[in-house]
């Protein structure tokens, strides 16, 4: 079974322990000492219980708790005691889940970034929580990373906010991004093997004799070469996340494709090559100074790209964003 | 013969002027008049459904969405008078930043290839009721303050386009409170928020009596509104004198906002559509279009060809700036100015050397339009 969201995880864990027998007809089982066994915070635990009781697994309880099984007597358990099969929890499909606000925090990021070229949003935190499936608690951490990422703010009357995506917003991560980008190339400019600077090279020049505009999948995989990829090496971890968070470009440039026209690419490849001729000489110098001036063009084009988006509108918002305005 | 297919404001190509040029030009023409911001949706994202397009202020959303293709000066009959046109020092603006350059940018060094072909241009700035002068004294100078001096509260109207108003919001701003803003046709948001905070504040103090979009409810809310300041644009202005309202120009101190009106040519037009769209920018060029525009206040690119389709008496008032020696009409044949009447603010240089700013798509558009609709909705 594939589980989107934490709770529905949960569920089924619950369930296939239940099927097995690990957990007993006749168990009680509150919500506290479940999340607590399960090492989840409640709010999923709850859902899930809830969930399996439509589905007859379980059958609440006067007060408070639910029984496994249908209506009876019901048995106090240490349920630390029982031997429950975890593994759904820690198996490879699972593991995008953890940390919960994590992959939230993942998706509402892709998607504001598509939307917020557009104007300016409210987002609703319960609408986050119900449209994830998770507790409004890891909404609310998800929507804070945002806000220190500085993608989201909080109004004056408490409401979340996002967008529009300005030409400052632009300016400030390029301000940052080419102090610390072209140094990061420079630093790992040893590392890179020379077989794969040769294919990238190779794939810019297929590139270019394909004609002046790129297809969407094949410039994404030519940013990523460059922007991504040789970057990898890099030991200082709190500086590679930081340089991904300021790659915002490539959202105006996907939209614009989108919305207004394929634009030409070909300045764009040759300043990709300049950069990948420098590695294969082994200059790592020079290649940071090609990154520099990449970085710089590449930002008047995405300037001027926003600008025209701003003319446009977007119609397709997820539930959990209202346009403002 | 397929018809070229031109999109126009109502304001920059006045009905004769179109009925002129289906006369004399050897092709259909089918005009298309659209006023608000969804030409120039259509212009960039379709650029197979129009062949010539009469933009202003916004060359550089068209470039860089690849809608037009480059003008090739050298097709044009006034290719050589263009040229010296835009090296002249003096009110260079319209030329500045339209020039493909060798690399295939834009930028102000001349070369035979253009993005837009400026054929129209002038300065707008306020207009006022002579009565103003009762609420803020006959001394002292005319000044974008005045649309924001709390003694004219309710006595005073703004344009509602965000991309004018904007600009005009912010010559008022820069007077009434001292200060001096970076670029005006290039506000940064904290610029925005900071002359959009003054607007809103003051139109919950009543300051506003409207906002208008066309020039029929600009008119109307001087003749009924009892506004006694406003933005304004040249028809409507001309329609009020005509109509007896006592209204003046003003020539301000801090000076008045710039406008040009260009030809661009859709990256879709070939063949014999491109030959008619070469003839059509001809024709904008060859001196009756110059002058027709002139009658509705507008300087023609060339003022020597538009010349010779003028009386004396008529360029004298409306390039010289001298008292009319006749009566003179309007674009449409009807009377508008009577002998000794003045055109305010000078003459064509006069008027041109004032002008603060020039129109402008701003980098925060999208910002900017967010804030515009909140004091409308405030």
């Amino acid at each position: 079974m594939r589980q989107n969201t934490y709770y529905e995880l949960v569920r089924d864990v619950l369930a296939q322990n239940i099927a097995s027998g690990r957990l007993p007809e006749g168990t009680r089982l509150f919500t506290a000492a479940v999340a607590d066994r399960l090492g989840v915070s409640r709010p999923p635990a709850k859902r899930a219980m809830e969930l399996l009781e439509e589905a007859g697994l379980l059958t609440a309880l006067q007060g408070q708790g639910y029984r496994v099984g249908g209506a009876g007597s019901v048995v106090r358990e240490n349920l630390h005691l029982l031997d429950l099969d975890l593994s759904l929890m820690e198996s490879p499909s699972s593991t995008p889940l953890a940390p919960r606000w994590g992959i939230v925090h993942e998706k509402l990021k892709a998607q504001l970034l598509n939307i917020i070229p557009f104007g300016k949003f409210q987002i609703s935190e319960s609408a986050v929580a119900d449209a994830f499936g998770v507790s409004r608690t890891v909404a609310h951490e998800a929507l804070a990373r945002l806000d220190s990422e500085g993608l989201v703010r909080k109004s004056r009357s408490s409401h979340w906010m996002a967008g529009p995506l300005s030409v400052q917003m632009l300016d400030e991560s390029h301000e940052m991004r080419i102090l610390l980008e072209p140094a990061a190339l420079a630093q790992v400019a040893g590392q890179l093997a020379r077989a794969e600077l040769v294919d990238m090279r190779t794939a810019l020049r297929n590139a270019a004799s394909e004609g002046p505009a790129l297809s969407p999948p094949r410039l994404a995989e030519l940013e990523t070469a460059l922007h991504i990829q040789c970057l990898a090496p890099m030991k200082n971890r709190q500086m590679h996340e930081m340089l991904m968070r300021l790659q915002l470009d490539h959202v105006v440039n996907e939209t614009f494709r989108n919305h207004v026209t394929t634009p030409d690419d070909r300045d764009m490849l040759a300043e990709h090559v300049l950069v990948v001729e420098h590695l294969l000489l082994g200059d790592g110098d020079g290649a940071a100074q090609a990154l520099r001036y990449h970085l710089h063009e590449d930002h008047q084009r995405t300037r001027s790209r926003l600008k025209v988006l701003s003319l446009f509108e977007d119609r397709q918002t997820p539930a959990w964003l209202s346009a403002l305005n | 013969m397929p018809a070229l297919r031109v999109i126009v404001r109502s304001e920059m190509v006045a009905q004769p002027i179109m009925e002129r040029a289906r006369q004399e030009l050897p092709f259909p023409i089918q005009f298309e008049t659209i006023d608000s911001l969804d030409s120039l949706r259509r212009v960039v994202s379709q650029p197979d459904s129009y062949d010539i397009y009469h933009q202003w202020h916004t060359v550089d959303l068209m470039w860089t969405a690849r809608a037009i293709q480059p003008i090739d000066l050298t097709r044009l009959q006034q290719c050589d008078a263009l040229l010296a046109r835009a090296r002249r020092p003096l009110g260079r603006h319209p030329f500045s930043g339209i020039f493909v350059q060798p690399d295939g940018r834009l930028g102000s060094t001349p070369s035979n290839r253009t993005a837009i072909l400026p054929i129209t241009h002038g300065v707008d700035c306020f207009g006022y009721h002579t009565l103003l002068r009762e609420r803020v004294g006959i001394e002292g100078p005319e000044s974008w303050g005045w649309m924001l001096d709390p003694r004219l509260r309710g006595h005073v109207a703004l344009l509602s386009d965000p991309v004018l108003g904007m600009i005009e919001a912010a010559l008022a701003t820069e007077a009434v409170e001292g200060i001096r803003f970076g670029t005006v046709a290039n506000l940064t948001i904290d610029e925005i928020d900071h002359v959009v905070d003054g607007l809103v504040q003051r139109k919950k103090k009543g300051h506003f009596k409207g906002f208008w979009s066309t020039a029929d409810e600009s008119e109307r809310l001087m003749r009924r509104g009892g506004v006694l300041v406003q933005s304004i644009f040249g028809p409507a202005a001309q329609r009020l004198r005509g109509a007896g309202y006592p209204l003046v120009i003003a020539n301000a101190v801090e000076g008045g906002r710039g406008w040009h009106c260009d030809l661009c040519l859709s990256r879709e037009t070939r063949d014999e559509r491109l030959d008619a769209a070469y003839a059509y920018m001809d024709w904008w060029l060859s001196g009756y279009p110059g002058a027709a525009v002139a009658r509705q206040g507008y300087y023609s690119i060339l003022p020597e060809t538009a010349r010779q389709h003028m009386s004396p008496a008529e360029w004298d008032y409306w390039y010289g700036g001298k008292p009319a020696s006749e009566p003179l009409a309007d674009v449409d044949g009807n009377p508008l100015v009577v002998p000794g009447q003045v055109r305010d603010g000078g003459s064509y240089s006069e008027r041109l050397a004032g002008v603060r700013v020039w129109n402008a798509f701003m980098d925060e558009h999208t910002y900017l339009t967010h804030r515009w609709r909140e004091l409308m909705e405030a």
